[in-house]
């Protein structure tokens, strides 16, 4: 069977927040059937090698489970492990937001996120009894990895069953407000907005059609405003569960952060389980 | 102020603004930038004309000296602080962030080469285009400045009338004047602080209060009015609170910067840019502050400058001359120059090059400002607003000439070809999409079986009836550009088992492999276009093929 994932990483703390990552792990692995990578960062005695065996036999993993040990600074010993590993997806827990300098600076997990060569899937909210995602929302891209990452993500939902299934569109027109300046009116904008939605939402339809889905399947939903933020608000207004969201190729820099846009507003604020899909 | 003096400033006022909205309006219809028409109302109120037929009237409606002069003034300087507030709102600094190449080139060149093509002639020949004397330095800053400089909301308009503003070229255009807008009012609050430390050991104080102030509005500022912003729209009452705030935040902070030497100005546009960068900002509060400043204030800011200048007398036809053609020259030049290197084809730069071109308001704000700060004379500032309104008006016709000759294929009007529009007797699904393939599969350089096939397998995948009347077979293939072929049974067929109503047109769309976001751009620009009331009767009635082509071509 085809499966989008066949090398997983996990991770893993001894925080309950670990343990529920651990549940979560062990039920995306019966759904992928990925061979499962824990990553601990610290020094490998009898002990921890002991707590970390007692967490895995709390689960039921339906294939294969290897510890690896790393050292060194956690984000950077997990990245680079993940590349070594050729992994295919990495899972992490984060928060959902980080205070002050650490927002700017960067957290162990907002680190990996940027920096993993693979998709990393970031639970703020893990549970250790799921039974499947039952709101997911995909913030649609259109390029070839926006289309992998919408294929992921209708894996997840023909497994899971969700309740709600949409893929949402983000759109803006630069400059638009300044046209009201030289003798615009709000109608005329307004008509445009409207236009533009209308023809977005078409493009969504045909894009989900495209990749398999039939119309009843998937909602779809265009929000006009600031690109990367409005999916972010959506995903918290409508309570979702799994937000997926594509990485572009440009790599984020530090002028990024200051003024933000796009997934630069992920790194702010996630505002539930997401997968970040790169 | 006395009774008789209140009476007469409310009744200029009334005057000005009814004059200046009026023009404006006139202008608007004609589709012309509405400024142009303030500026006209404000030269005919003025001593141009007003003043030359009347004296005495003019006189006293609108004195230049006393109380009812100081108000006014007064109000004028509001009006500039507001102007600079919304044009802060403007700065997309995340749109500027994420721009590629193409944007930096076209905005840095844009900006440098008319700097220097400005600079350099004020510099060595400024007595002969009458700076005064040993100003020669500012004087020649100034002018770079002022032709480097770009007008937002003109271009937004020209963008939007040309239904550019949402493409590649729109958004690039957008950015690029961002960042020269942006550039050009620190550049010139630099000038302008130079002037009022009044010695050369001064200017580095003064650049270095700029930047002093930039760091602490960026790194403190922004985070707080980030945090102040969604919580005043949510908290207080919508829109006043929030209107309120950003026009104390901007009038504040212009009073921080004036008592520190740089320029009201610069605090203002700069609150602009930091409350317009936070994304809590709604787009429904920037289009009510721009509604606000555009027909109250505005107005009267521009036909004041009418009131003050004479332009007749200050006309100065070789000053005029040349400040246009290097205006024109260096920022056409500049910007073609930077979009080429970005990687945009000749036209496309060209089209850029000359998008980029327009002043407008923004030209005119900074002339007036440096009039009043002695950097330049009466004959220089009419020099100036003369280029600002020659380059907005210019600037459709020549975008139009170059948008002309890119062909892209990006839209259904390039693609849709008469001579692959087809009107068939066949009644059968397979026959007509045969058909179709045979008409595009020679052009588009791909063999007829393997369109066909790839054709009908994305027709296994899903129905392509997306609206009764409409088929809409299609598939990607490795094609340089995508191609269009229409067939008209004007009788109807059942495509098949699946679809109740009858198929009168089916439409083949074979699109590149590696433009996928484009393949749903023109899937959903057919539904578009074909999902009009009664089109698809309209459609089959005709038997003129190019009616049907420009079916298409209207609503693209």
């Amino acid at each position: 069977m085809y499966s989008s994932f066949s090398k997983a990483g996990l991770a893993v703390t001894f925080s309950p927040t670990g343990k529920m990552l651990l549940s979560e792990a062990a039920r995306l692995q019966a759904l992928f059937g990925f061979k499962l990578y824990l990553l601990h960062v610290g020094e490998k005695d009898e002990v921890t090698r002991q707590r970390l065996e007692h967490l895995v036999e709390e689960n039921i993993f339906p294939k294969e489970v290897e510890i690896v040990w790393l050292e060194g600074e956690p984000a950077k010993a997990i990245v680079k492990k993940s590349k070594e590993l050729e992994l295919d997806l990495l899972i992490i827990g984060a928060l959902e937001k980080e205070k002050g300098l650490k927002n700017i600076m960067g957290s162990v997990a907002r680190n990996i996120m940027r920096n993993c060569h693979c998709p990393v899937l970031i639970f703020t909210k893990p549970e250790s009894e799921r039974f499947g995602f039952n709101n997911i929302v995909v913030s649609v891209c259109y390029d070839g990895k926006g289309e992998e990452a919408a294929r992921v993500a209708i894996e997840i939902a023909r497994h899971d069953h969700p309740a709600d299934f949409t893929f949402i569109k983000e759109i803006n027109v630069p400059g638009l407000p300044s046209v009201v300046f030289d003798s615009g009116s709000t109608y005329e904008t307004g008509s445009m907005k409207k236009e533009l939605i209308g023809l977005e939402k078409q493009k969504i339809k045909f894009f989900g059609l495209e990749l398999g889905l039939q119309e009843d399947e998937f909602q779809n939903e265009v929000l006009y405003g600031v690109e990367g933020w409005e999916c972010l608000n959506y995903a918290s207004e409508t309570n979702a569960d799994l937000l997926v969201v594509t990485m572009g190729e440009r790599k984020l820099s530090f002028i990024d952060r200051i003024f933000a846009h796009d997934l630069e507003f992920l790194f702010e604020r996630i505002p539930t389980n997401t997968l970040l899909y790169k | 102020m006395s009774h008789n003096e209140i009476v007469i400033f409310l009744v200029a006022i009334s005057i000005m603004l009814f004059f200046a909205r009026f023009l404006g309006e006139v202008f608007s219809k004609l589709k012309q930038p509405a400024i142009i028409g303030e500026i006209i109302a404000g030269i005919l109120l003025g001593p141009t004309v007003f003043g030359n037929l009347m004296p005495e009237l003019q006189g006293t409606l609108f004195p230049q000296s006393g109380n009812v002069s100081l108000v006014m003034n007064g109000i004028v300087q509001l009006a500039v602080i507001m102007l600079l507030i919304v044009s802060g709102l403007e700065v997309n600094l995340a749109l500027i962030a994420k721009q590629g190449k193409t944007a930096v080139y076209t905005s840095t060149l844009g900006m440098v080469i008319p700097f220097v093509t400005g600079f350099i002639p004020f510099y060595f020949f400024s007595d002969a285009f009458g700076a005064h004397d040993g100003d020669n330095l500012i004087f020649a800053l100034f002018m770079g400045t002022a032709l480097s400089i770009s007008a937002l909301p003109v271009i937004a308009r020209t963008l939007m009338d040309m239904n550019l503003l949402k493409s590649e070229i729109g958004v690039i255009i957008i950015a690029s004047a961002i960042v020269n807008d942006l550039f050009g009012w620190i550049f010139f609050s630099i000038i302008i602080g130079m002037i009022s430390s009044g010695g050369s050991a001064n200017y580095l104080t003064q650049i270095g209060g700029i930047f002093l102030f930039l760091a602490v509005l960026f790194f403190i500022g922004k985070p707080v009015i980030d945090r102040l912003v969604p919580r005043i729209q949510k908290n207080y009452s919508y829109p006043g609170s929030i209107l309120s705030f950003i026009f104390i935040a901007g009038i504040t902070a212009a009073a921080i910067t004036e008592a520190a030497g740089i320029h009201a100005i610069f605090g203002a546009f700069m609150i602009g840019v930091v409350v317009g960068d936070s994304s809590h900002l709604k787009e429904e509060t920037r289009e009510i502050i721009h509604q606000f400043v555009t027909n109250i204030f505005a107005p009267l800011f521009f036909i004041s400058i009418g009131l003050k200048v004479d332009f007749v007398a200050s006309f100065n036809p070789l000053l005029v001359s040349i400040v246009l053609v290097l205006a024109i020259a260096g920022k056409v030049i500049g910007s073609g120059l930077g979009a080429r290197l970005g990687g945009m084809s000749h036209p496309e730069a060209m089209t850029i090059g000359f998008g980029m071109n327009s002043r407008g308001a923004m030209e005119i704000i900074l002339g007036i400002l440096a009039l009043q700060a002695g950097i330049i004379n009466e004959e220089v500032f009419v020099a100036l607003v003369v280029m600002a309104l020659v380059t907005s008006l210019v600037s459709a016709p020549m975008m139009s000439i170059f948008l002309a000759r890119i062909k892209k294929f990006e839209n259904l009007s390039q693609i849709i070809d008469p001579g692959l529009i087809i009107f068939t007797a066949q009644a059968e699904k397979t026959a007509i999409i045969k058909e179709l393939v045979g008409a595009v599969s020679a052009q588009a350089g791909v063999s007829s079986g393997k369109m066909y096939q790839e054709v009908m397998q994305r027709e296994a995948a899903f129905a392509p009836v997306i609206i009764p009347g409409l088929a809409l077979p299609h598939a990607k293939l490795d094609v340089k550009r995508p191609w269009i072929a229409i067939s008209v049974n004007p009788k109807g067929y059942i495509y098949s088992e699946e679809t109740v109503e009858p198929v009168y047109l089916t439409i083949l769309l074979i699109s590149p492999k590696d433009k996928p976001e484009l393949h749903l751009n023109l899937l959903a620009g057919i539904v578009g276009a074909v999902g009009e009331e009664d089109a698809i009767s309209r459609l089959t009635e005709t038997t003129d093929k190019a009616a049907i082509a420009a079916h298409f071509k209207d609503r693209t």
